[in-house]
């Protein structure tokens, strides 16, 4: 045993004190010394079996290489302490015939338990209570905060420890920043352990937020971004409002105790490591999907400008505000800094066709030396809302000036292939087909891209969550019974990814404008991307 | 308040149905009830039997919450009505208690009792307890709602888990309180700290008047002086980590009522094998307790066979039968060791569920 010494250990813990042990021991031989032999006889055969197979170091020890030593003092619930001592009580009390008697023997004996009781548990548990969810009123009114501040679903919010303790009890519409293990660990190990620690990332964070340390602006900063940390809750008492602000973070408001702040983050880099057996080293990749950039474009019909200025002003914003044109300005000009093999944009990159909008697009793409690849999609060439290209072809042809037009795209990388299906939202092409056959059969693994996603074999979570969440209750899947539901080129495609031998590794999508993840099959995980026009970018390793 | 009102109404329709199902294992396994009270805690441990065969199975195949609830709602119902025709006939028997002429002393210590019980579920349900299990059990809970799926999500963190955690999900009992706040519209904290505690205190507070049954001849009196004493003990002895704590603090876990409502039920059961009360009747009952363990709490995973293999090694000896004992102890403990092998073998990354 390493975290107990002893067994005695675990039963001190955990049954209370000293004193409850010797009650304990006491109303035992008390017990003892009033039955009869044959039950007397039995109770200590029961006991010495208990010392023999259960409570000894040998036994503890050798349970704790099954269980988790934590998990050892259940074992101490089979000897009922309180039962035990009520019953010696009982016995006690029926061998004293007054009834007065029975009575100063009852209130010494709780005289004796309340000279002896020094904890303060009980009388922190005599509490009138302060709302029905029996939660901290700073919980309730940071929760009702962030849910009107919000702009994604489920934010990811760094708070202190004693808000963590109950936050997600009440709304679990977020996810932690800090987290269990970090903050246990922070307890034993203090926020001082630099890169030596277990958990550098969170350090500075919470070493902020549970001491009100000024940290410097580009830890911070740094730290924030790497966890991806959209609002941080911290103590009034820090004092730390004119700190943060001068760090750009936005107040969102506050409670009794604490001040809710945004952080200004203009992207979260998730990130998804697909594992390729046999294959030595990693390549890395960025993968860019929904963005539904709008540029300034005076070719929009007059009916439609309200509709087109929502969907730029209202609709695709990230986070901090920005529309998905500075957004793309922004992002454009850091994408070489991640030193990627390559870059995938993922389709709806534009929300519709029209020259201000590729244009805006193509200046993007021109600043980057990383190579990529561009899966278009229904609003990549959608003519909706102007008065310019008015028709398919025309709309191509604008998007072959952006960038390289393909059915299918097929990157090799030696041990592995990287191929993008271009236009998912229509049905696959033949020529694209027996491209695919090709890869497909050349014994590699394959990782696909494809802008819509496909719908698991094994699992509907994905269809169900799809049509839920869709206005029309439709799922915007590829499959049976979904909105895209394949012709004969397409399902035979979709058989050769689902095939127990399939090639493929790995499926990554957009479309819905969530994130998820699922198993498309028992041997393929599809991995369904967060948008960019909500600040997101997939950081996809691929390897070893 | 509508949330509160259901809940009360929920706790009351539970330990109805306890109750009634309590008939089940009297109607399939011919297991005999001295009393009401005998009868809602076999039915208790049957009902998380059965509804651990239809749970378990769906959210290992990750089937949602709202399947889940709609097959859950239609089998309570089915069990229920089935299981009530022959408890209206049996109902003579089983209250003939309450229609004894009770000496005005033994009420008077009764509806003391009583009062003293419901002083401990007010002081347990209005517990502001807030831990790291309690922000992962409620979490879970939350998770399962806003989602539709069970244990795809970490409760602590709400991240995405990539496998099922058998260590949670081999155990019926947080997904049995999730379908009802999903067909109830309660909010899993209320759940928890409302129904899960208030059972908790209930259901241990009826082990205990049953041990006090069965230690002190069936004297309803004594049984009921024993129960106001353990809860002024339990109030007193109330730290951290004690089963005081899991009892009042705790009482929505599942390692609440490992402690408080199992593992007693299991040394109640104990002491009727060796109490020799209808032998096989008290074999019968131990029997259900132990295989309603795991799905009650995963913490009786280990525990309960533990206590079986002292017993029955006490017993042995007690009884000079060898064979006899070793056979119905392994009975009893086939459905844990089959879970430890699932769970070991999941912690060894042989069984992954992928989510």
């Amino acid at each position: 045993m390493t975290l107990y010494d002893s067994v005695f250990d675990i039963l001190r813990e955990y049954g209370g004190s000293y004193f409850w042990l010797l009650m304990l021991a006491f109303s035992i031989i008390f017990i003892l010394s009033q039955k009869e032999k044959k039950n007397r006889i039995t109770i200590l055969w029961v006991l010495a079996f208990s010392i023999l197979c259960l409570y000894n170091d040998y036994a503890m020890g050798f349970m704790g290489k099954f269980v988790e030593e934590a998990t050892l003092y259940r074992f101490f619930w089979l000897v009922p302490v309180s039962l035990i001592c009520a019953y010696a009580l009982m016995l006690l009390l029926g061998k004293i015939r007054p009834a007065l008697g029975k009575l100063a023997v009852l209130l010494l004996f709780f005289a004796i338990v309340l000279c002896n009781y020094s904890s303060n548990v009980a009388s922190s548990m005599l509490k009138v209570p302060t709302n029905k969810y029996m939660i901290s009123e700073d919980v309730l009114q940071a929760a009702w905060l962030i849910d009107q501040d919000k702009t994604t679903e489920v934010p990811k919010v760094a708070m202190p420890m004693e808000l963590e303790l109950s936050y997600r009890t009440y709304d679990a519409d977020i996810t932690m920043g800090i987290g269990r293990k970090a903050y246990r660990y922070f307890e034993r190990h203090g926020y001082n352990m630099g890169d030596k620690g277990k958990y550098p990332k969170q350090e500075v964070l919470a070493r902020m937020i549970s001491t009100g340390s000024r940290e410097a602006p580009k830890d911070l900063s740094d730290s924030t971004k790497e966890l991806g940390i959209d609002y941080c809750i911290l103590s009034k008492e820090w004092a730390l409002r004119d700190f943060l602000q001068d760090n750009q973070w936005v107040p969102v408001g506050e409670t009794d105790r604490f001040e809710i702040y945004r952080i200004p983050r203009e992207t979260v880099a998730d990130a998804i490591h697909i594992p390729l057996e046999g294959v030595k080293g990693v390549r890395k990749f960025l993968i860019v999907n929904d963005l539904h950039l709008i540029a300034s474009d005076d070719t929009v019909e007059p009916e439609y400008q309200d509709t087109v200025q929502s969907r730029r002003n209202e609709m695709f914003l990230t986070p901090q505000g920005i529309t998905s044109k500075e957004y793309w300005n922004k992002l454009t000009p850091t994408m070489d800094d991640y030193g990627a093999d390559g870059v995938i944009f993922c389709g709806d990159m534009i929300d519709y066709v029209s020259e201000a909008n590729t244009r805006e697009l193509k200046k993007g793409l021109e600043q980057m030396q990383t190579p990529y690849i561009y899966l278009r999609a229904d609003h990549d060439l959608g003519t909706w809302y102007t008065n310019g290209k008015k028709n398919k072809d025309d709309a191509l042809a604008l998007q072959r000036e952006v960038a390289e037009y393909q059915d299918v795209f097929v990157m090799d990388y030696k041990d592995f292939f990287l191929v993008g299906w271009n236009n998912s939202t229509s049905q696959m092409s033949p020529g694209g087909l027996s491209l695919m056959k090709r890869v497909f059969s050349q014994g590699k693994p394959v990782i696909l891209a494809t802008h819509v996603p496909l719908n698991s074999k094994v699992d509907d979570s994905l269809y169900q969550l799809a049509k839920q969440r869709d206005g029309q209750n439709r799922a915007k899947l590829w499959g049976e019974g979904c909105l895209y539901e394949p012709d004969e080129v397409t399902e035979e495609f979709l058989k050769m990814v689902y095939a127990a031998d399939s090639p493929v590794k790995g499926v990554l999508s957009g479309h819905l404008h969530w994130k998820y993840t699922v198993s498309l099959t028992d041997n393929i995980k599809e991995y369904v991307l967060a948008p960019a026009f909500a600040g997101n970018i997939t950081i996809l390793t691929v390897g070893g | 308040m509508l949330q509160i009102a259901l809940c009360m109404l929920l706790v009351g329709i539970l330990l109805a149905a306890f109750w009634t199902w309590g008939m089940i294992p009297r109607v399939l396994l011919g297991v005999k009830y001295d009393t009401g009270l005998q009868q809602l805690l076999m039915g208790f441990f049957c009902y998380f039997l059965i509804f651990q065969c239809v749970a378990v199975p769906m959210v290992l195949l990750k089937q949602s919450v709202a399947a889940l609830s709609i097959v859950w709602l239609v089998l309570f119902f089915v069990i229920t009505v089935a299981a009530a025709l022959p408890a209206y006939k049996e109902h003579r028997g089983i209250c003939g208690f309450w229609r004894e002429k009770v000496e005005w002393g033994t009420a008077i210590i009764v509806c003391a009792a009583c009062l003293a019980v419901a002083l401990a579920v007010l002081f347990s349900v209005v517990q502001e307890y807030n831990g790291w299990d309690c922000a992962f059990y409620i979490g879970t809970m939350n998770d399962a709602l806003r989602t539709d799926h069970f244990y795809f999500f970490d409760g602590n963190t709400g991240e995405q888990m990539e496998t099922l955690n058998l260590r949670y999900a081999l155990s019926g009992y947080y997904v049995h309180f999730i379908l009802w706040c999903r067909l109830l519209h309660i909010e899993a904290r209320i759940m928890a700290f409302y129904v899960m505690r208030s059972l908790c205190v209930l259901l241990a507070s009826a082990v205990v008047y049953l041990m006090g049954k069965r230690l002190f001849s069936d004297s309803p009196r004594k049984a009921c002086c024993l129960l106001l004493l353990w809860l002024m003990i339990h109030l007193l002895w109330m730290e951290y980590h004690t089963t005081s704590y899991f009892l009042f603090a705790r009482g929505y876990e599942a390692k609440g009522y490992c402690a408080n409502v199992v593992l007693p039920m299991l040394l109640y059961g104990i002491l009727g094998v060796f109490q020799e009360r209808d032998i096989q009747n008290s074999w019968k009952q131990l029997a259900l307790v132990a295989w309603a363990s795991v799905p009650v709490s995963m913490s009786a995973l280990v525990t309960v066979p533990a206590a079986l293999a002292v017993f029955g090694l006490a017993y042995m000896i007690r009884s000079r039968s060898f064979w006899p004992v070793i056979g119905k102890c392994v009975l009893c403990v086939i459905p844990n060791l089959c879970y430890v092998l699932i769970y070991f073998l999941h912690v060894r990354g042989i069984i992954e569920i992928g989510v």
